[in-house]
C-alpha cells in the first residue's frame, strides 16, 4: 500500500512517498510560482525516484504553507504535526522536535504515538528561519550548505542579537567592511540563529530525546550552537531534514486508511 | 440585505452608509480613539456622533512609518495611513488619549502628518487623558477631565450638553450593551449561531455608526438569529490580547474549523460589559462606569482580576483552548500574554500563543498554520473532546483568582 | 545563564567588583597593568572614570555600599524594594527599605562585563516577556527572576502615564512572582491644580501602601533630613550644570553619569554628595586651567544627547566622545528641574521646591519631584507643548550651546520612538543638527558599538562638526 506526502513550504517543495516499510523515494525543490504547479512538479519527480506511477497512491496528506492548494490531496494537516508524526517515525523515542523552516520556527513536544501535546512558534520577525540565513548567505556570497563547514574554522567570538534580521545585515556589512575574516562573521551568525531558537526552545520546554528538522538542521553550526546552549545532545535523523515534514505527511496517510 | 451583512459593511467603511446619512443631515462627527473614552454618550448628548476610529481600510502602514518610529505597533500606524489617505476626512473633530504611548502619540504624528496631508486635521483636535487606575482621585480626575472636554465641545461647536441629554445617551448605549450581550447568548450556546467574525463586525459596526441606527439593526439582527437554528461546528476557542478591528484574521483562524465563542478584546465584546449608572451625576457615571474597567493591561496592578475575570468568561462560555495574541511592538498584552500562558497551562486549559503584525495580509499563512495546529492539539492531546477539566468542574474558586 | 550569577547572586558580584574597582584605583601604574592584563575590558572604564580626581573612588564606594545595602537587606531587617530609575528613592529610605533600580543594575552589568547582561534578556524572553520590551528592566530583571539575586519584597514604581514598556516590565515582574505593586500614576500634565492635587493624593495612598508593606510608620524627621540633603545635592548638581555651560566645558566627561548615578539611586543620602563635590572640584580646576574636561582637555563639539546615554562594554560612548575631543552637555537625565536650578525656563511651576514645614508640604515637595525626574516631566505630554520634550531640548541646546543633538533609546522606548522623528525634524528646522541613532542604549547585540560609532562620525563629519 503506497501513500504520500507533500510539503509546500514557503521558500521549498517537498514530496515523500512510502510503503509499509520504506520510503520509496522522496524529492526537494525550490517553489514555483503558484502552490499547484510545485506541487505537481515535485510529486512527479518523487513519484520517477520512487520508480511508481502516481495513480499507484492510495492516500496522499498536503501540508506546508500551500497546503490548501495542492490539487491532488485527500486531507492537509498542519506541519507542525506532519513534522512531529515524521521525526518521531524516524527516532521513536523522540519528545521534541525542533523544526526551522523558510519562515518559521517551531518547537513541538510530542506523546509516544508522535501526536502534538504543545507547540512554541517564533515571533513575527523572520530572524531565526532560514529566510534569516538565505539573507545573510546573499550578502556574504557564501553558499548556504558552507555555513556549517566554514564555521568550524571561526577563531574568534562575535555577538549578535538575532532580533532583527535588517538590523542584523547592517551589522554584517560593517564587519565585512571591517575585513573581518568570513567565518568569523558564519559563526556568529549561527550562534545568533541557535540563540534565538535557543529562546524558544526553552520556551516550549525541552525533554530528551531532540530531533532536528526543516533544512536549517543540515548547519552543523546551528546545530553545535543550539547543543551547548541547550546543554542536550540533538539526535541526527538519517534522511534529509527538509523531507521530515513530507515523511510525517505520508504516515498520517497511511494511519487514514 | 441582511443585518449581519450590513453590519459587516459597516465594520469595513469608515464612512459608511450611516455616517453618511448623518452628515447629510447636518450632524457632526467626531473620531477618538480608545476604548476608555465615553465619548459614545457624550457626543449623542450634544446631538453628536462619536466614531471610534480603526485601521481596517488601511491595507498599508507607508503613510505612519513616515512619522511613527520603526519599532511602533502597526495599529496606529495603519490609522494614521488612513488619515494621510483621506480615509477620516468626514471627521470633523478628532480626540486622542493616553490609552498606550503608540496611540497617545498619535496626536503628534497626526498633527505633523496635517503639515503634509491636507485637510486631515479638523480644528476641533483635542487629546484627553485617562489614568491608568480607579481610585477615587483617579476618578475625580476623570470626571474633570471629562468636563473640561464637554465645555471644550460646547464653546467650539457651540453646542450644549445638558445632563438631561447626557442620562438619555447613557440609557440607549445601555440598551446597545443590553442588545449585545443579548447577542452573546447566540456565541456561546452550545451550538453557536454566530461566528466570532460575524460577532466581531457587529461590535466594530457598533462603534461607528448612530446609537439611533445601531438599535433597530441590533433587533433585527437578534430576530434573524432567533429564527436560524443551524449551529457552527469546531473546536471552541476564546480570543484575548491587543486590540483588533480586523474581520479577516478572525475569519482566517475560524476557516482552520474552530469558532471564536468569546473575546476579551478592544474592539470584541468589551464594551457591552460595562455598567453605566442611569442615576445620579451622569458624567460621574460615565468615568466611572468606563475607567473601572480592568479589562485592558494598561490599568496598572489589576492582573489579578483580569485573569479572573478571563477565566469567568472562558468558563461561561465552555472554551476548549485560548488563543493569547498580541501585535508586534505590543508588550502590554505581549508579555502579560506569557503569564497567562502559564497560568492558564497550569489549569489544564491549552494556550496557543501568536504574536502578530496588525493588518498585513503576508499574515494569513502564518495565523492560518498556528490555528492549524493547535486544533491538531486540542484533538490528540489529553483533553480529546473533554473540555478543560477546570470548565466542567465544579468551579473552584480559588483556582480561578 | 552564567553559574557565577546562580550561584554568588547578581547584586553581590557587582559589590564584589565595585569594591575591588575602588581599590583598584588607587593601585600604581605596574599594579593596573597586572589588573588589565587580566581584565582587558576595564583598561577604558578605568582611563575615563580615573579622570575625574576622586570622583571615581568615592562613586565605586557609594556604589559597593548600594550593593552591600542590597545583599544584606534581609539579614538586617529591611525591605528590598524592586523600582526604576526615575523614582525618587529618598521615601524608600525614610520606611527604611533599600532601592532595587532596574535600569541602574542593568548598566552596571552591561558596562562592566563582557557579554553584559545579554542572557538574562533572553531569560526574559523564554519566561514570555516580549523581546520588544526595553532592555533598560530586561537585563537585571532576568537575573531577579532567575533568583540570581536578594529577592525583592514588592514593586513600587511611577511610569504609566510616561512609559509603558518600564510600568509593564514591572507588572510582569509582579504578576510572575505575584509580589504587590504600587504605582504612581502620571497625568499627561506637568503644571497646575489638578496634577498637583492628582500627585499629592497619589503619593498619600503610596504612603499607605508602604506602611502595610514595611509594617512601619514612615519617619517624618528622617524624611526632613533626607530633604535637606537632597537640597545640598540639588545646588551641587545646579553649580555642576552651570559649569557645563562654559566653553570648553569644564565638566569631565564622564561626569554626567556620576551625576545622575547619584541623583537616582542615592538621592538625599550622605554618602553619596561626596561625588558631586569632586566633581565640583575637578570642573572649577579645568576650569581655571582654561581647558575642557575630556581626557585630552581640548573641546572640539558640544553635544547633548536628548534622551540617555549609550551603555556599552567599556564605557565606549565617553570613550568615544573622549577620543575626538567632544564635550557631553549632560543627557535627559542629568536635568531634574528643582527650584533654582539654571536651566529652568523663568515660571515658577516648572521646577519642584523642597519644603519641609509641614507633613503636606512635604508631600507636595516629593510628589512635585517624582513628577519631574528625568524622562517623566518631558514625555508626558505632546512632544511640542510647553514643558515638553521639544522645549526643554530646545532651550538646553541654545544654553549650552550644543553643536548637536543626539538621540540615543532603546528598543522598548513606545513613547519616544513614537515622535522621535517629527521631533527630530522640529529641531533641525530651528538650525540644531539632531541625530537619530538607531540603536539599542543597553542591548550592543542589536547594534554593535562600533557600528553604532562608525554613523554618528559619519554624521558629525557630514554637518562639518568635527
Amino acid at each position: 500500500m503506497i501513500t504520500a506526502g507533500c510539503d509546500i513550504g514557503s521558500l521549498t517543495a517537498k514530496a515523500v512517498i512510502l510503503n509499509e516499510k520504506k520510503i520509496l523515494g522522496s524529492h526537494v525543490m525550490r517553489v514555483l510560482n503558484n502552490p499547484q504547479d510545485s506541487a505537481v512538479k515535485v510529486m512527479d519527480m518523487a513519484g520517477e525516484k520512487a520508480g511508481i506511477s502516481l495513480d499507484d497512491i492510495k492516500f496522499c496528506v498536503g501540508t506546508g504553507y500551500g497546503r490548501n492548494k495542492i490539487p491532488f490531496v485527500n486531507e492537509s494537516i498542519s506541519e507542525i504535526a506532519c513534522h512531529g508524526k515524521g521525526a518521531q517515525w524516524l527516532v521513536p523515542k523522540v519528545k521534541t522536535v525542533i523544526d526551522i523552516g523558510g519562515q518559521d520556527c517551531k518547537v513541538a513536544k510530542l506523546d509516544e504515538n508522535g501526536e502534538l501535546l504543545n507547540f512554541a512558534t517564533n515571533d513575527k520577525c523572520a530572524a531565526g528561519t532560514g529566510r534569516f540565513l538565505e539573507v545573510m548567505s546573499k550578502l556574504l556570497n557564501v553558499p548556504l550548505d558552507d555555513f556549517g563547514t566554514l564555521s568550524e574554522a571561526s577563531r574568534k567570538t562575535l555577538h549578535f542579537s538575532s532580533t532583527c534580521t535588517v538590523w542584523v545585515q547592517q551589522e554584517v556589512i560593517h564587519l565585512v567592511n571591517e575585513e573581518v575574516p568570513v567565518e568569523d562573521i558564519v559563526a556568529a551568525i549561527n550562534s545568533a540563529m541557535a540563540g534565538r531558537i535557543a529562546i524558544l526552545a526553552n520556551r516550549a520546554g525541552v525533554e530528551k530525546e531532540v530531533c532536528m528538522t526543516g533544512g536549517v538542521a543540515k548547519n552543523d553550526g546551528v546545530l553545535r550552537n543550539l547543543e551547548k546552549n541547550l546543554k542536550i545532545r540533538i539526535r541526527k535523523i538519517k534522511v534529509d531534514p527538509q523531507i521530515v515534514g513530507a515523511l510525517g505527511a505520508a504516515i498520517f496517510a497511511r494511519e487514514s486508511l | 440585505m441582511d443585518a449581519i451583512d450590513i453590519f459587516k459593511d459597516i465594520a469595513t467603511n469608515a464612512n459608511n452608509r450611516y455616517v453618511r446619512k448623518f452628515k447629510e443631515n447636518g450632524g457632526k462627527v467626531i473620531g477618538y480613539n480608545c476604548s476608555f473614552l465615553p465619548m459614545g454618550e457624550i457626543y449623542h448628548a450634544a446631538g453628536m456622533m462619536g466614531f471610534r476610529l480603526r485601521a481596517n481600510e488601511a491595507g498599508s502602514t507607508a503613510i505612519g512609518d513616515a512619522y511613527y518610529g520603526a519599532v511602533i505597533c502597526s495599529f496606529p500606524k495603519s490609522m494614521l495611513h488612513m488619515a494621510g489617505e483621506g480615509k477620516y476626512d468626514f471627521l470633523d473633530g478628532l480626540v486622542t488619549s493616553t490609552g498606550c504611548d503608540a496611540l497617545r502619540r498619535l496626536y503628534d504624528c497626526w498633527r505633523k502628518a496635517a503639515e503634509d496631508y491636507e485637510g486631515i486635521l479638523p480644528d476641533f483636535f483635542e487629546m484627553v487623558g485617562i489614568p491608568h487606575k480607579s481610585l477615587d482621585f483617579n476618578i475625580d480626575w476623570f470626571v474633570e477631565e471629562m468636563k473640561i472636554h464637554i465645555e471644550k465641545l460646547e464653546n467650539h461647536f457651540n453646542v450644549n450638553v445638558t445632563d438631561e441629554n447626557l442620562k438619555l445617551s447613557i440609557s440607549k448605549f445601555n440598551r446597545v450593551r443590553g442588545l449585545l450581550k443579548k447577542l452573546d447568548e447566540y456565541r456561546i450556546k452550545d451550538q453557536p449561531s454566530l461566528s466570532g467574525e460575524a460577532a466581531l463586525a457587529v461590535h466594530t459596526a457598533c462603534s461607528g455608526m448612530p446609537v439611533d441606527d445601531c438599535i433597530p439593526l441590533l433587533e433585527e439582527l437578534l430576530a434573524d438569529l432567533e429564527k436560524n437554528n443551524s449551529g457552527i461546528k469546531g473546536k471552541r476557542l476564546m480570543l484575548v490580547g491587543s486590540t483588533n478591528d480586523d474581520i479577516q484574521f478572525v475569519k482566517a483562524m475560524e476557516d482552520e474549523g474552530c469558532v471564536i465563542v468569546a473575546d476579551t478584546i478592544c474592539f470584541g465584546s468589551r464594551f457591552f460589559e460595562q455598567h453605566i449608572s442611569e442615576d445620579g451625576n451622569p458624567v460621574e457615571a460615565l468615568a466611572k462606569g468606563y475607567l473601572d474597567d480592568v479589562k485592558c493591561p494598561r490599568m496598572i496592578g489589576q492582573f489579578k482580576k483580569r485573569k479572573a475575570y478571563m477565566l469567568e468568561k472562558a468558563r461561561r462560555a465552555k472554551v476548549d483552548g485560548i488563543i493569547l495574541q498580541h501585535i508586534r511592538f505590543c508588550d502590554l498584552h505581549g508579555s502579560e500574554n506569557g503569564v497567562l500562558e502559564r497560568d492558564f497551562e497550569a489549569l489544564g486549559i491549552p494556550c496557543l500563543v501568536i504574536e502578530r503584525d496588525y493588518g498585513s495580509h503576508l499574515e494569513t499563512g502564518r495565523i492560518k498554520m498556528r490555528a492549524d495546529a493547535f486544533l491538531r492539539r486540542l484533538k490528540t492531546s489529553g483533553t480529546k473532546n473533554n473540555r478543560p477539566p477546570i470548565f466542567t468542574e465544579e468551579t473552584d474558586e480559588s483556582r480561578v483568582s | 545563564m552564567r553559574a557565577e550569577f546562580l550561584e554568588y547572586g547578581y547584586d553581590d558580584s557587582l559589590r564584589r567588583l565595585f569594591k575591588t574597582s575602588k581599590r583598584a584605583l588607587g593601585a600604581s601604574e605596574k599594579e593596573l597593568k597586572a589588573i588589565f592584563k587580566v581584565l582587558p575590558d576595564w583598561e577604558d572604564t578605568f582611563g575615563i572614570v580615573g579622570n575625574m580626581g576622586n570622583t571615581g573612588t568615592f562613586l565605586f564606594e557609594a556604589l559597593g555600599k548600594w550593593m552591600e545595602d542590597i545583599t544584606l537587606a534581609h539579614e538586617r531587617g529591611q525591605k528590598l524594594v524592586l523600582t526604576t530609575f526615575c523614582y525618587p528613592a529618598g521615601v524608600l529610605r525614610a520606611f527604611d527599605c533599600v532601592p532595587l533600580n532596574m535600569e541602574l543594575m542593568t548598566a552596571f552589568g552591561n558596562v562592566l562585563w563582557k557579554r553584559g547582561v545579554f542572557e538574562f534578556y533572553d531569560y526574559c524572553t523564554e519566561l514570555g516577556m516580549t523581546e520588544t520590551s526595553c532592555s533598560g528592566q530586561r537585563g537585571a530583571m532576568g537575573a531577579y527572576l532567575a533568583g540570581a539575586g536578594e529577592t525583592p519584597d514588592f514593586v513600587l514604581i511611577n511610569s504609566p502615564g510616561f512609559c509603558d514598556s518600564n510600568a509593564n516590565s514591572f507588572q510582569f515582574y509582579a504578576s510572575y512572582k505575584d509580589v504587590p505593586i504600587y504605582s504612581h500614576d502620571c497625568p499627561p500634565e506637568l503644571t497646575g491644580k489638578r496634577a498637583m492635587e492628582y500627585h499629592h493624593r497619589d503619593f498619600r495612598n503610596m504612603l499607605e501602601f508602604m506602611e502595610e508593606q514595611t509594617g512601619r510608620k514612615l519617619d517624618w524627621d528622617y524624611l526632613r533630613s533626607v530633604m535637606a540633603e537632597i537640597r545640598k545635592q540639588d545646588a551641587l548638581v545646579d553649580e555642576i550644570m552651570t559649569l557645563a555651560m562654559q566653553v570648553p566645558n569644564p565638566v569631565p566627561c564622564f561626569a554626567n553619569v556620576a551625576l545622575y548615578a547619584v541623583k537616582l539611586a542615592f538621592s538625599g543620602f550622605e554618602e553619596a554628595t561626596p561625588i558631586l563635590e569632586e566633581i565640583v572640584r575637578v570642573s572649577k580646576e579645568n576650569m581655571k586651567n582654561g581647558i575642557a574636561g575630556t581626557l585630552s582637555g581640548k573641546e572640539r563639539a558640544r553635544v547633548l544627547p536628548c534622551y540617555i546615554d549609550h551603555y556599552s562594554q567599556g564605557l565606549k560612548f565617553w570613550n568615544f566622545l573622549n577620543r575626538h575631543d567632544i564635550s557631553h552637555l549632560g543627557s535627559i537625565l542629568d536635568f531634574f528641574w528643582n527650584e533654582g536650578c539654571p536651566y529652568d525656563k523663568g515660571f515658577d511651576e516648572e521646577t519642584y521646591k523642597m519644603d519641609t514645614e509641614s507633613e503636606e508640604t512635604i508631600i507636595d515637595s516629593l510628589a512635585g519631584q517624582l513628577a519631574r525626574m528625568p524622562m517623566v516631566k518631558q514625555i508626558i505630554g505632546p512632544y511640542h507643548k510647553k514643558t515638553q520634550w521639544l522645549e526643554d531640548t530646545l532651550s538646553a541646546a541654545k544654553l549650552y550651546k550644543a553643536d548637536a543633538v543626539v538621540y540615543v533609546g532603546t528598543f522598548g522606548c513606545r513613547n519616544t520612538w513614537s515622535v522621535v522623528k517629527p521631533f527630530a525634524a522640529d529641531l533641525e528646522k530651528t538650525g540644531c543638527p539632531t541625530y537619530i541613532l538607531v540603536a539599542d542604549a543597553f542591548d550592543d547585540r542589536v547594534a554593535s558599538w562600533e557600528t553604532c560609532e562608525k554613523r554618528m562620525l559619519e554624521f558629525f563629519h557630514l554637518r562639518g562638526i568635527l
